[in-house]
Formats: C-alpha cells, structure tokens, sequence
C-alpha cells in the first residue's frame, strides 16, 4: 500500500467501522430470521404436540423408527376423528431431530417449545437426552410423556410422565428370568459407560442379593467397541454361565459374535435398548434365537398392540419394537387427556394427564394393560415384560400373567 | 491365568491389524502431502459399504471385493487430491484440518442420507469360525483380516523402497523442494500418495465387512486409535504407524483385562501421551519429517 | 493492530446498545437461545483465538478446560451448596492450574502432534470423569436442583438474565484480547505464532509466552463451560468435556478470521444462525440433511476465504465504498 501513516489509519479505523456495522447488520438479520418462524395462531384447530427424537448420530436408527411411530400414531388419532371435545381438532405432530447430542437436545425443546405452543411433548429414546428435555419442560410447564426408563426422570418433576417400566424394574425383571433358566446363576454384567448402561447395571447390582443372584463380574465398557473380544476374553475368565449385557446394537453384535467365536456357553439377557429391535435380528441372525431380553412394551401384549404392529408393519416392512409401540400409547394417552380437558393449555393438558386411568384402548398398550400415575409421575402398574427371540421375531415370555409363547429353552 | 494373557494379546494383534491400515494411510497422506486427513474413517466406511452391496446384491465374498474397493478408493484418492486438497495446499494447517474435518462431517451426513442409519453386516461362512490353536480361540475372519493387512503393508513397504514412484513420493516426503529441483512431479507423487492412503482405507472396510457392522458413523470409531497410532509411531513413518498400531491394540486388550474395560482407551491415550513427554515427535521421531 | 478512534467508538456504542436491547425487543424465547449460543461460543472462540489465533498453537482439546469449569462449579454447587457465582471463578482457577501441566506436555510439540496431543487430555478427562462415579455422578450425570429463580445461584427464570451474562463475558473475552494485542504480550504472541524458532532465536521466552496465554485461555474457557451447564442444567462428561465445544472454539475462528479481535464474533454469528436456519428449516426431516448442508458451506467457506470471512467483509467494503482502479485507495481523512 505504501502511503502516509494517516491515511493508512484512516482506511483501517473505516474499515473497522464497516466491519462492526455489517456484523450486527449479519446479527440482526439472524434475529430476525429465526424469530420468523411461522407459528399457528391458538385459535385454529389443529393441537400441535411435539417429538423429539434422534434421527441423527449414534442413535439414528432407533430414531427413524420412533418417528415412524409417531407418525402412525397421529394418523390414527386424526383418522378416528382428531379430539372431539375441541370440535374434532386434529393432533399436528411437529417432530424435531435432536442429533444424539444433549445440547441440541436443550436447543431442540426450547424452540419447539416457544415456537409451537405446544400442548405436550414426547421423547427422546435415550435416557441422557430425556432427562435434558425433561428439565426444560419442566421449567417451561410442558407435559412430557416418556419410555426412557431411567429413575432420574422421576425425582422433582412435576411435568414427566413415566407410562413404563423404570430401568430398576427392568434389572429386577432380568433377574428373575435368570433363575428359569438356571438355578445358580452366576451373571456376568457388562454395560456402556453411559446413562442407560449405568443406570439400568446399578439396578442390577442392588437387587440381586435379594434375588439370590450371585453377580460375579460387573463392568462397565467404553460405548462403540472396535472389538469385543477382550471383553468376551474377561467374562470368560470369570466363570459367569449368564451375561446381561446393556448395550446399543453395533456393541451387542460385536458381543454375540465374540461369544460364538470363542465357543463361550453362556445364556444371554441382553436387556432391552438395542436388543429389541428388527434390526438385531437382521444383523445376527440365527445366534438371536433363544436370547432373552427384558422391554417395556411388545407388539404381542394385547389385541391393540397386534392391530398397531399389523399396521406399522405393513407400511414400515419390519416390526414395531419397543420404543416406538410405547410411544403410540403415549400419542394415545395425551389424545385421552386432551379429550378429557377439552383444552390445549399445557397446565390443563398435564392435569388430566395425571389425572389419567385408563385400562382400555390403544392409551392402556402397555404389559398389564393399565395405565394410571402416582404423584411421582409413574404409572402404578408398570411393569416390564421379560421377552425372546423365537423364529426372528420377539415373543413375551415373562411373567406368566403376560407371557405370549412359551419360553424356549436353549 | 497365561491363556487369558496370551488370548488377549492374540486379539490385540489382529485387531491392530486395521488400525495398521488406517493409520498407515493417514501418516502416509501427512508424510508426503503434509496434511493431517480426518477424513480417512470415512473412506474406511465407504469401503465397508462397497463391500457389503457386493456381498447382498452378487454374494461377493468381502475379501474378494478388495478387487473393487481398492481401485475405487484410489481413484476418489486421486480425485480427492486433484480437486479439494491441492486448494488447500499453501494454506497453513488449520484451513487444511478444518477441510478434512468439514469432508468427514459430509460424507458421514451423506452416507446417512443414502444408506440411512441402518446397521449392515454381511454373513460369510467363515464369520463365526474360529481356529483353535491350544488355548488360543482366533477368528478366521480376523485372522484373514490380519494377513491381508500385513501382505498390504508389505506390498506398500517394498512399493515405497524399490520402485521408482515409491522412492519419488518418499524423497517429496522428505524434502518437497529438493525433491521438485530432482525432477519429480509433486503433483504426480501426491495423487498416488493419498489414492494408495485411501486404498488402504477401502481395504480396510472389506476386511472388516466380515464381522463388523457397517453404518454412516462407523469410521470414527476407528479413527481415533489410527490417529493416535500415527502420532505415536510419528507422523510421516510408514513402518512406525505400524508397528505403533499393533502396540496399541495389544495395549487396550490387555488394558481392557487387567485395568478394567473401561480402560482401554486411557490405557492407550495415556501412552500416547507418556510417548509424546519423552519423544515429542514420537517413537521414531529424528528419521522422516 | 487496531486502534480505537472517536468514529470506532460511536459503532461500537451503537453495537453495545442494540445488544443490550435485544432481548427485549425480541422476546422469542428460542431466538434469545440462539443469541446465547452465539454469544457464549463466540466467547469460547475468543478464548481460544488467544492461544490458536495469535500464538497459532491449534488446540483442539480446549474442552479439557471447558469441561473443568463445568464440573467444578457444579460439583461445588451440589456437594457443598457453594452458590455457582464463586464456583465459576473456583472452575477458572482449576482450568488454570491444569493448563500447566498439559501445557508443559504439550508446548514442547509442535504443530500436529500438539493438537492431538490436546485431544488426547481432554479425551483421557472425559474417561476419567466417566469413571468417577462417587465424586462427579460418572456416565449418568446429573441435573442441577431446580431453584425456580434464585439469581444468588446463578438459576434464572428469564432468559434475558442468561443473555446479559453471556453477554458480559464476551465483552470480557474481547475487552481482554483488545488489551492483550495492544501490549507487549501481543506482540511476542504474534512472534511465535508467525515464527516461533525465530522468535527463541531473538530472545523472546516462548515457554512463558505460551504458558501466560494458556492461562489466560483456559481461565475464560472453564467460565464458559459454568454457565453453559447452569443454563441447560444437566451435566455429564459427554456433554462437558465434548469434543465438538473444542471443534467449534477453533472453527469459528477459522471461519471468521484468527488472530483477529472480531474474527471469532463474526464467525460464530455465521456458524451459528446458518446451523440454527438449518435446523429450523430442514431439521426433521430426512436424518443428514441439515448437515450435509452445513458441512458443504464450511467446505464452500474454506476454499473460497481460508483467512477467515472478516476478510471478506473487508473486502465488500473496499469495492463498495472505494470503487475505481485497482490501485489501492486510502480512506478519506476525516473517516
């Protein structure tokens, strides 16, 4: 550039000057941008609940497939004449792809939440991200139903609902099913280092003392295995003739494999979470059958389920897993609570949800066909029902009262 | 007592042989491009994809499919070179990482859309076979896995040291400038550097393809142990990324037995790091640049 | 190096209000959350551009920090009932005290290896913090008490309040860089991160250099990982030691511009609004869209402007307000 001192000052302090002025013109309009989102005005029909689930990231899989459901499960509400006591609104399901990440998550809620009027919420499959929507609703007074069992969900909350089995249900549930299979069961409890893994192994640790379940190896992995062997190589080593192992699917068909590489007899309950899915099957085959799990709803419960299962199963080509058959209910469940509060106001929307007792119709597809909350949000009658893979496909099994199939032995 | 050592050391070792793979096609991008790769997963993913449509749609056996995904890879190498990297190239290291970095978030992102987040695996006949061998259990579909690897590294090794395209991209490696003023195409070298990194990347999803799932964000998994290999067995050293990779994946098994299988990765990292405080260009710091 | 002048300060003013009226100007809830984000990361990105923009030292492990504060101020809040106001100073005096060590280990390496070696910390804490189960809630994490509105604890009902602090910090973060390059620190900075066996070669102390920085950096980066975990009120070592904070500390000044006072603000408000846009306009549907998206336009954004899109506004502006020939034309004088 080469010219006097001054001027060379005098271009850099304009040059500042117009880069402060376009940095908030850039602000501004980013404001602006995103405070237009388009809103439907409170007046008009349609109720919008909101869906929060992983479409992205580690937990994708499940994610679409829970957004299948939900959507399902709206078409179905609307199909049967929307909630008559609004005059027949129809329920407008605003779904949100919530990354697998927990800031996202937080983002996620909140505009959904601001944005949409929402009049409840549900999600988000994984323990970790739930309780962070969980939070916000809670503060933003937004009723949010949900099928992640971790026990946290249920402490000071006045605003999460617990249809199902709590994560200390599931390991007590595991831990019963041991015994028929063997009648000193000496297990193995390997899980992921994280909010599922740790909370559901922290139920089994405490409980099975009480079960007369000896627990003779406890440990927790790092998520995502490049190999399981060395894993496998430890459970071995310590004897166990049963391993429940709490993990997502791309760990669980690492571990089944390594089980059958080195020619471990061992039985399995793989819990629920990635177990219970098609796509457990679809990657390992015939080494699924005979393995037991534990899951908070399955398509075989009662009539209902078998009509929602029929159908998803027609547009989807696969099975209606855990999760996403549980949220069906759900969709049902704040349709009942609409109906019954004639309102789309979130405080009386959560009302009527607590205020729930059904035991009839798509609302009550859960084990044990009832559904009513206690003060602390959970459903009195939750219970997990033990499952197995017989001929590619999930049978209830455990307890007697809901078990579907006889329970094959190995 | 001895059976669970040496079985964990076996397992190490075969699965160290991908992490060879890997990381020897990123420190062999950084020894001659000069450019960190955080992509490399990602082709390891694509390869894992080639794979597994050969296998589902013609019943092509995994290992058979390298035929493909080799050549497939070199040539998105190549190209990767021709039109992204060479951008890049005068710029310092950060627009360059962050480069590779954008392209891994992209193609992860693509393969999701694509592929959706579906976990694929590929059923061989040999996928649940194991050999016995005294105490030892191995899997055939590592141990084919492992001796490819190897062959691989070896092929790449005499590549590099007997013919004239090999010793040209180390001689560019080693000094970029002198090596132009000898009369070699810098252009040229790097094309067939990064085609033969990704190669190997390919190479190393058709090796996996037998008994792991394949799905968009498999790569990162794999990613991080050939990135600490690399830096472990310095950045730029062929045989270094080798021989750090098999050390590594021995360390996390035999941390994973001993110190808790949680461990693993610490046990590992904390090598990493231990290497770096005493040799902070890594174990063979000091011969290539 | 910039200089504040009268014209300077009037934008600058004019800055400061708009930023301070926003929120209330503007009271959708999720906009002011976008306006949080950006100003915290452009803070974080600010802390960062000290030691990676100026001194060129690519850390990508600055989590470690990040993730330190966090913990500390939380496990001070729950454990011992230590209002969060004092934990996040407490949380920048660990990450202080950290940064040492990791900076003894780190310094003496150099470019790549440094920044893996970073990744490799804030890894090895993420798996340590994931162990810890007694102390520090391990792989389950934990929710802050909710304390409805209680702003002794750092808990607000508003938002606005968490924008004002955000706000406050990244007035800090800059006010702090704008002293750093306007004084002699500012320059030895400079000296590494353009040379820095030349600058040894001159007598300049890069060890010291680099420490003084590293302490600086991480300090502010542990204040922002406090306020961060007391606004989305839950914490776990994914979440606080998570390798995407350290990724977008550097990116956003990447793409805004390193080594400069403004590069990180500019290139958070652009991150961040494409990727909420993004999000609001593709977010539900196919899984990959959105960052599909996003990734091509930081690939875009690479190739076309490496130094960062501060440069591009500049350039915007010369070739508006000063159009003829090519030869450089200096501002008028009376600016």
């Amino acid at each position: 550039m080469g010219t006097s001192k001054s001027e060379a000052v005098a271009a850099r302090r304009s040059r500042r000057d117009f880069l402060k002025k376009s940095a908030t013109a850039v602000f501004g309009a980013g404001a602006l941008a995103t405070f237009g989102i388009p809103r439907r005005s409170a007046a008009a029909e349609p109720v919008n609940i909101g869906g929060l689930y992983p479409v992205t990231g580690s937990f994708a899989q499940i994610g679409q497939g829970c957004v299948n459901a939900a959507k399902l499960a709206v078409q179905m509400v609307n199909d049967a004449g929307g909630i008559k006591s609004l005059g027949g609104a129809k329920l407008n399901l605003i779904i949100s792809d919530v990354q697998s990440d927990t800031t996202v998550t937080r983002t996620e809620t909140d505009r959904l939440i601001s944005g949409y009027k929402l009049s409840a919420i549900h999600g988000c499959f994984a323990s970790a991200l739930t309780l962070i929507a969980s939070e916000v609703a809670e503060r933003a007074k937004v009723p949010l139903l949900t099928g992640s069992s971790s026990d946290q969900l249920n402490k000071d909350r006045h605003y999460t609902f617990t249809p199902f089995a709590r994560a200390s249900q599931f390991a007590l549930a595991q831990l019963q099913m041991s015994k028929l299979v063997s009648d000193k069961p000496k297990v193995a409890v390997v899980f992921e280092n994280t909010a599922f893994g740790t909370s559901t192994s922290n139920g089994l640790r405490e409980q099975a003392p009480g079960e007369g379940v000896e627990i003779v190896m406890f440990e927790p992995y790092s998520a995502g295995l490049t190999d399981a062997s060395p894993l496998i190589n430890k459970v071995k080593a310590s004897g166990a003739n049963m391993l429940f192992p709490v993990s997502y699917l791309n760990d669980l068909i690492l571990i089944i494999r390594a089980i059958k590489q080195v020619d471990l007899k061992i039985a399995i309950n793989g819990g629920s979470g990635g177990f219970v899915i098609p796509d457990f099957y679809t990657n390992v085959g015939n080494l699924a059958e005979g393995l037991l799990g534990v899951a908070h709803w399955n398509h075989d419960i009662n009539a209902k389920a078998q009509e929602v299962n029929a159908a998803f199963q027609k547009q989807y080509g696969e099975f209606l897993f855990e999760y996403a058959g549980g949220l069906v209910a759900q969709t049902f469940m704040i349709a009942d609570a609409l109906e019954r509060a004639a309102s789309t106001d979130p405080q009386k929307v959560r009302d009527a949800i607590a205020s729930l007792d059904v035991a009839e119709g798509y609302a009550a597809m859960c084990p044990g066909g009832k559904v009513k909350f206690g003060p602390d949000g959970k459903n009195i009658y939750a219970h997990p029902v033990g499952v197995q893979w017989q001929h590619g496909d999930l049978a209830a099994v455990f307890p007697k009262e809901d078990a579907r199939a006889p329970l094959l032995k190995a | 007592m001895l059976a669970t050592v040496a079985q964990a050391v076996v397992n190490g070792l075969l699965i160290g042989g991908i992490y060879a793979l890997v990381s020897i096609g990123v420190t062999l991008i950084f020894g001659v491009v000069k450019i960190v790769n955080f992509a490399q997963g990602e082709f390891v993913m694509i390869g894992m994809y080639i794979s597994f449509f050969l296998a589902s749609r013609f019943g092509i056996d995994p290992l058979l499919s390298l035929v493909v995904s080799m050549p497939v890879l070199f040539v998105i190498g190549v190209l990767l070179q021709q039109f992204l990297i060479r951008r890049v190239l005068a710029l310092g290291d950060m627009p360059q990482i962050f480069l590779t970095f954008a392209l891994s978030l992209l193609l992860v992102n693509v393969a999701l859309l694509l592929f959706t987040a579906n976990y694929r695996t590929v059923e061989t006949p040999y996928t649940e076979t194991t050999i016995r061998l005294g105490v030892l259990y191995i899997a055939v579909a590592k141990l084919s896995a492992f001796i490819v690897a190897m062959l691989l590294s070896g092929l790449l090794w005499i590549f590099l040291h007997a013919t004239d395209l090999g010793k040209a991209m180390r001689a560019a490696a080693q000094n970029r400038d002198v090596a132009m003023l000898m009369g070699i195409n810098p252009d040229r070298v790097f094309c067939v550097a990064v085609g033969v990194a990704l190669a190997l990347a390919g190479a190393a999803g058709s090796l996996l393809m037998p008994f792991y799932p394949a799905y968009p964000m498999v790569g990162q998994v794999f990613v991080l142990m050939a990135f600490v290999a690399v830096v472990l067995g310095t950045l730029g050293n062929v045989t270094g990324a080798l021989i750090a990779s098999l050390m590594m994946g021995v360390a996390e098994s035999l941390g994973v037995q001993f110190v808790g299988a949680d461990s693993g990765l610490i046990v590992v990292f904390l090598m990493l790091l231990l290497t770096l405080a005493l040799r902070p260009s890594g174990l063979f710091g000091g011969w290539t640049r | 190096m910039h200089r504040l002048s009268s014209s300077g300060g009037l934008w600058l003013g004019v800055l400061a209000v708009i930023a301070l009226v926003l929120p209330v100007a503007v009271p959708n809830a999720f906009a002011i959350d976008v306006c949080i984000r950006v100003l915290l990361f452009a803070f974080i990105g600010v802390a960062w551009n000290l030691m990676g923009g100026y001194a060129k030292q690519l850390s990508l492990g600055h989590a470690a920090y990040f993730g330190l504060g966090a913990y500390t101020s939380t496990i001070l809040l729950i454990r011992f009932g230590v209002s969060p106001w004092i934990g996040i100073l407490a949380g920048g005096v660990v990450a202080m005290l950290a940064s040492l060590p990791i900076g003894a280990l780190c310094f003496r390496l150099r470019g790549p290896y440094f920044a893996i070696a970073t990744i490799a910390t804030a890894q090895v804490l993420m798996l340590l913090f994931l162990k810890f189960r007694d102390f520090a809630w391990g792989a389950e994490g934990t929710t802050l008490p909710n304390l409805g509105d209680a702003p002794l604890m750092m808990q607000f009902e508003s938002k606005a309040a968490y924008y004002y602090i955000a706000l406050a910090m990244l007035a800090v973060g800059l006010a702090v860089t704008y002293r750093i390059e306007r004084s002699w620190m500012g320059y030895y900075l400079v000296a590494v991160g353009e040379d820095e066996d030349a600058a040894e070669a001159i007598g300049v102390d890069t060890l010291r250099i680099k420490r003084h920085i590293y302490l600086i950096s991480a300090f502010l980066t542990a204040l922002a990982g406090t306020f961060y975990i007391q606004y989305i009120y839950f914490i776990d070592p994914n979440t606080a030691f998570s390798f995407n904070v350290s990724v977008e500390a550097a990116l956003v000044s990447i793409v805004g511009g390193i080594g400069t006072l403004w590069g990180p603000v500019v290139g958070t408000v652009l991150l961040e609004a494409t990727s909420a846009l993004l999000q609001s306009w593709l977010g539900s549907g196919h899984g990959g869209v959105q960052l599909t998206v996003y990734s091509l336009i930081l690939i875009a954004v690479i190739l076309w402007r490496p130094t960062g899109l501060i440069g591009v506004i500049t350039d915007v502006y010369r070739r508006l307000v000063h159009p003829g020939p090519a030869r450089a034309q200096e501002a008028p004088l009376d600016g």
